[in-house]
């Protein structure tokens, strides 16, 4: 629903010639969204719950794709990332859980140590971001429709797009090949599900 | 406050970008470490959109490569869940602290 | 001073002063409104879903040009038709609910709901909603309580959303988008993430396994699926969905189910991948009554219960209109568009045109018939196992699909100016593959009337039996 918004009242926004309240409205709602999800998955002790959280970000960063005028991606992001990889992750937890509410709780100092680290690393890139005087106004959202898209795949961007598939290609044997049943003689009996 | 600026959609991008690093720090679970990289990945590819908006509005550019960047993520994500089966297969866990076959 | 009986207690409740003259109105509506809805009940019926017609075209005409005007009012518009859509999910999920019942009870010569209401049950599953509603909230100890409560609507959410996107007519859609389609389809793939987290969230090993196998057939029929929807896109070159409708506006032998033999293929793929995304049978393992209790809705009681199937049938309205839309000629009637144009000017010609030849009942109509087809072959067909589901989308299926892409990327291409003898021909193979589906649907009119004029002989005599103290 958050996209829905983003998408009503960029379109009605921009048609009115005025950008602002709307779209800095969706950008805070979408951006909060994105930030709860993201701290979520720090700090959330089961493992279900972190992926829950996660497809809350990815949510909320399809929503901001969609305000940004990037559209086909933000399809690509619901379908591909939310729909697959989310899905995927899903499936991986549920084939490895001991039991429904598996948690590993890091030890105190790990998580003041990886604290730390990451409030440096972010202390840095907001000092760049925001002291840099970065060029370009806020122009219109640029037409990236479905054509003009697919004609950048087949034509600037033909050798990526190849490559990517023989590249899919090559991970979906390596995947099948690395998670294919192994029958061993002492492999201890797991729970079965 | 009220127009939304590149700085805004940057200054979301490195949060979550560090929020991202600090799961793949912190998490046993090799899930929650996977987990932490397609947060990597999606504050990396809202920077790239974000400046195809504000810095080269005319351009796909910066869409097209976070196309790339997804799917090179969904890729990624699957090998992952495979070498995690093996690893549970041998390990009969998934916490990645218990990884240290090769030590020593 | 006036009483009413309530079920809870032992006495009657007794209302004085502005309330008990609320409460003997109330009361004096049911007991004059009551027989007569029992009586009347088809009119109502039919009479309220022209009153909702006519009150979403007088929206439309009256008030959205003023909301217009007024700058920042399209947040109340938007409500309003936000609240609208859940409207007419919830409604539709309801009716749905008791046409399947009759449909199931048809099939299986019975008369299925007869009592509730009094005109064939009609009311049977408003009386299911409201016990629903009542009925105590269980959740399982074990239960991961915040992703147990969530994810009823995880599921629900998705295919409520897809309406933004899904056109009833040529203007008749809430956001024209130029990905609609694409949009559609992210949507129903958020849906499994519902699924899934119930599954997982009711801590029992049968709930686990049901939203696993629903995992695995979902996705794995959504290749077959969006490559069958690409077939005919091909022929479109848009993911518009207002623009693939109006494509199709010349009538039968113009709709992209009959272009070529590829997109006739394509059309049943499409068909079989929904029954799976829909999780319907032939294909619904995932709620399994007879092998996995419930599958993944079993320790769900109640309106979260409710709310995943009013989930489910909207998602079956999503994907059946995806159906109508892409392959069925959208919101047009099998009669030319243009043949319409002879009627004249004027909102009667208007109204008259929309109910001929192509309006927003043309596409009610044909998404419907797609609903009853997935009950149709529910109550039909036993259901396949979790391997043979399997094989059936990447062993059958895909192979099909690619080489229907391959063949119609091969023919679209021929058939263009540049080759007029191919051209030529394909204009012919399409009429005939109209001719082909003509047969099809009046095979389908002509056996289903034998069976309706004959239905004494086949079936016997039913009777209703009317209740002791009835």
């Amino acid at each position: 629903m958050a996209e829905s918004t983003a998408w009503t009242m960029t379109l009605l926004a921009s048609a009115q010639g005025g950008a602002g309240m709307a779209e800095s409205l969706c950008f805070w709602v979408l951006a909060i969204g994105a930030l709860a999800g993201a701290v979520g998955v720090v700090i959330s002790k089961e493992i279900i719950r972190t992926a829950m959280c996660l497809l809350a970000t990815l949510v909320a960063m399809a929503g901001l794709y969609f305000l940004l005028g990037g559209y086909f991606l933000g399809a690509v992001q619901l379908i591909v990332y939310a729909g697959g990889t989310l899905v995927l992750i899903v499936f991986g937890v549920m084939l490895t859980a001991r039991s429904p509410q598996v948690s590993f709780e890091p030890r105190w100092f790990e998580m003041a140590a990886g604290a730390v680290i990451c409030a440096v690393l972010l202390a840095t890139l907001l000092h760049v971001v925001l002291r840099t005087t970065w060029p370009g106004e806020a122009g219109d959202v640029p037409d990236a429709t479905v054509a003009a898209i697919g004609q950048q795949f087949l034509g600037d961007y033909l050798v990526p797009f190849e490559a990517a598939s023989i590249l899919l290609l090559v991970v979906m044997i390596g995947a099948a090949f690395l998670a294919r049943p192994i029958r061993r003689d002492r492999r201890r009996s797991r729970r079965n599900v | 406050m009220f127009t939304v600026t590149l700085q805004h959609y940057l200054a979301l991008g490195a949060v979550v970008f560090c929020l991202g690093a600090l799961t793949m720090m912190v998490k046993r679970n090799a899930i929650g470490v996977l987990i932490g990289v397609e947060l990597l990945l999606n504050a990396a590819n809202i920077n790239l959109v974000a400046f195809n908006r504000y810095a080269a509005p005319g351009a796909l550019d910066g869409q097209l490569a976070a196309i790339f960047v997804i799917v090179l993520a969904a890729a990624e994500a699957a090998l992952l869940i495979a070498i995690l089966v093996n690893f549970y297969n041998n390990l009969i866990t998934v916490d990645v602290d218990q990884g240290d076959r090769l030590k020593g | 001073m006036s009483s009413i009986w309530v079920p809870w207690s032992d006495r009657r409740k007794q209302y004085t002063g502005l309330r008990g003259r609320i409460v003997s109105c109330a009361a004096a509506v049911y007991r004059i409104g009551g027989p007569l809805l029992k009586r009347f009940a088809p009119v109502v019926f039919f009479g309220t879903v022209i009153v909702a017609i006519a009150a979403i075209w007088l929206f439309a005409t009256l008030v959205m040009p003023l909301l217009h005007k007024a700058g920042w009012l399209f947040v109340v518009r938007d409500v309003i038709i936000a609240v609208a859509v859940l409207g007419l999910v919830t409604v539709l999920a309801m009716y749905c609910i008791w046409w399947e019942r009759k449909v199931a009870g048809r099939i299986q010569s019975r008369l299925g709901p007869m009592r509730t209401g009094g005109w064939h049950g009609w009311s049977q599953s408003l009386a299911d909603g409201i016990k629903c509603i009542t009925k105590e909230d269980t959740v399982p100890d074990d239960a991961d309580h915040l992703l147990f409560r969530l994810a009823p609507y995880l599921a629900f959410v998705p295919p409520v959303c897809a309406f933004m996107a899904l056109p009833f007519g040529s203007s008749w859609v809430f956001r024209d988008m130029d990905l609609g389609l694409l949009f559609l389809l992210s949507l129903l793939g958020l849906e499994i993430i519902g699924i899934l987290v119930a599954g997982w969230a009711s801590a029992s090993k049968w709930t686990l396994l049901g939203a696993m196998r629903q995992g695995c057939q979902v996705i794995s029929y959504e290749i077959p699926m969006g490559m069958a929807l690409l077939v005919p896109i091909m022929c479109a070159g848009t993911l518009r969905l207002t623009a693939i409708g109006d494509m199709q506006s010349g009538g039968w032998f113009t709709w992209l189910a009959f272009r070529n033999p590829f997109t006739f293929v394509a059309l049943f793929v499409y068909f079989i991948g929904s029954l799976a995304s829909c999780k319907r049978a032939p294909f619904d393992l995932p709620e399994a009554e007879s092998e996995l209790v419930g599958g993944f809705h079993t320790e769900y009681s109640g309106f979260r219960w409710a709310v995943f199937f009013f989930g489910e049938y909207a998602a079956m309205f999503v994907v059946s209109g995806i159906t109508t839309i892409v392959f069925l000629g959208a919101w047009h009637s099998p009669l030319p568009a243009e043949w319409g144009m002879a009627l004249g000017k004027g909102w009667l010609a208007d109204a008259a045109r929309g109910v001929i030849f192509s309006g927003p009942l043309w596409f009610f109509y044909k998404c419907t018939w797609f609903i009853f087809t997935h009950m149709w072959l529910r109550w039909t067909l036993p259901r396949l196992r979790i391997d043979q589901v399997l094989y059936a989308c990447v062993q059958v299926l895909l192979p099909l699909t690619m080489v229907l892409l391959l063949g119609n990327t091969v023919w679209e291409l021929f058939n263009s100016p540049a080759h007029p003898a191919f051209a030529g021909f394909s204009t012919v193979v399409g009429y005939l593959m109209g001719l082909v589906g003509a047969v099809l649907l009046g095979g389908f009119l002509v056996i289903a009337g034998h069976g309706w004029w004959n239905r004494r002989r086949l079936v016997g005599r039913m009777t209703v039996q009317a209740l002791p103290g009835a």
